[in-house]
């Protein structure tokens, strides 16, 4: 199969080449090639994405183009073969995560979201989710911004009916 | 992302990140998104964030969302007695529990006196009863 490369540029102006087939775990730039509208000497604007965020995305992409291709190959691979890649694939995106603070994997996250790429942005949630998961009220509150609007009395009672939760 | 079916006005679920350098805003789906990785307990605790909060995390939308998630990473329940006490552990699920796997790895979670009524489980809940022998 040919590898076509298509030229995506980034909301602050910088530009990344990529392979078609890793451009498409995209769907949003997937149904830019279906309808033709990528010129070849054209880079795609991505106004919603940021030169070190669009890095990752493509890092992102470009690891996981091999698993899809191997579709065919799979039917014959064994079980253990399976495994091992699935564990190899865990491995990479456990590695890719690690470090990554809170505010990148945020920005991560919308741009996933932006152009429609789900198996980041469930890779991102599940990641957030484990960072935040031992985390009290009063903390979570503070990262996403969220007002408390409980009064005294009703916050007490809402923790008495989750009392469970906080032992 | 297609747009949620919540039953709370948009405006007052819009979350800002106004304390924070670059001011990013998490769209409200994404956020729900986010919890329904969250293991059952620390859901519970988040319902106590703030009064959207409470609501959604109890939405049927909201338990079919998690109950997908946690699905496919199921978890083993062992509970074994020992004197008088019942002690719970879990553990991932082996991939072929037919064949000879490796040790699997058990986190301890909790101890329940003997006397105590366990019920379920249901959809992966175990209920607990505690009878106070005092």
């Amino acid at each position: 199969m040919s590898s076509n490369m298509i030229m995506l540029k980034s909301s602050d102006g910088a530009s990344f080449e990529i392979e078609e087939a890793a451009a498409r775990k995209s769907k949003i730039i997937a149904n830019m090639i279906e309808v033709e509208c990528v010129d070849e000497d054209k880079a795609i604007p991505l106004q919603n994405v940021t030169g070190n965020i669009l890095a990752l995305v493509i890092e992102y992409c470009n690891k996981h183009i091999v698993d899809d291709d191997d579709d065919v190959a799979t039917e014959e691979a064994s079980e253990e073969e399976e495994e091992a890649k699935k564990k190899k694939v865990d491995d990479w995106e456990a590695e890719f995560m690690n470090s990554m603070s809170l505010e990148t994997m945020f920005e991560l996250l919308l741009a996933a979201n932006y152009l429609n790429i789900k198996s980041l942005i469930d890779l991102v949630c599940q990641t957030i989710a484990n960072n935040i998961k031992d985390k009290t009220p009063e903390e979570v509150r503070k990262i996403f911004s969220i007002e408390n609007d409980f009064t005294p009395e009703e916050e007490e009672e809402i923790r008495k009916e989750n009392a469970w939760a906080f032992g | 992302m297609k747009s949620r079916r919540l039953n709370v006005s948009e405006d007052s679920l819009t979350t800002s990140m106004n304390g924070r350098e670059n001011s990013l805003l998490i769209p409200m789906d994404l956020l729900v998104e986010i919890f329904s990785w969250l293991p059952a307990k620390t859901i519970a605790r988040f319902r106590c964030l703030a009064k959207p909060w409470a609501s959604i995390l109890q939405l049927p939308y909201f338990m079919e969302l998690f109950q997908t998630k946690s699905y496919a990473r199921r978890q083993l329940l062992i509970a074994f007695e020992k004197g008088n006490e019942v002690f719970f552990f879990s553990s991932s699920q082996p991939r072929n529990p037919d064949e000879n796997s490796p040790a699997v790895v058990a986190n301890y979670l909790r101890k329940i006196p003997s006397s105590s009524e366990i019920s379920g489980p249901i959809n992966g809940f175990v209920c607990l009863r505690l009878l106070d022998v005092s």
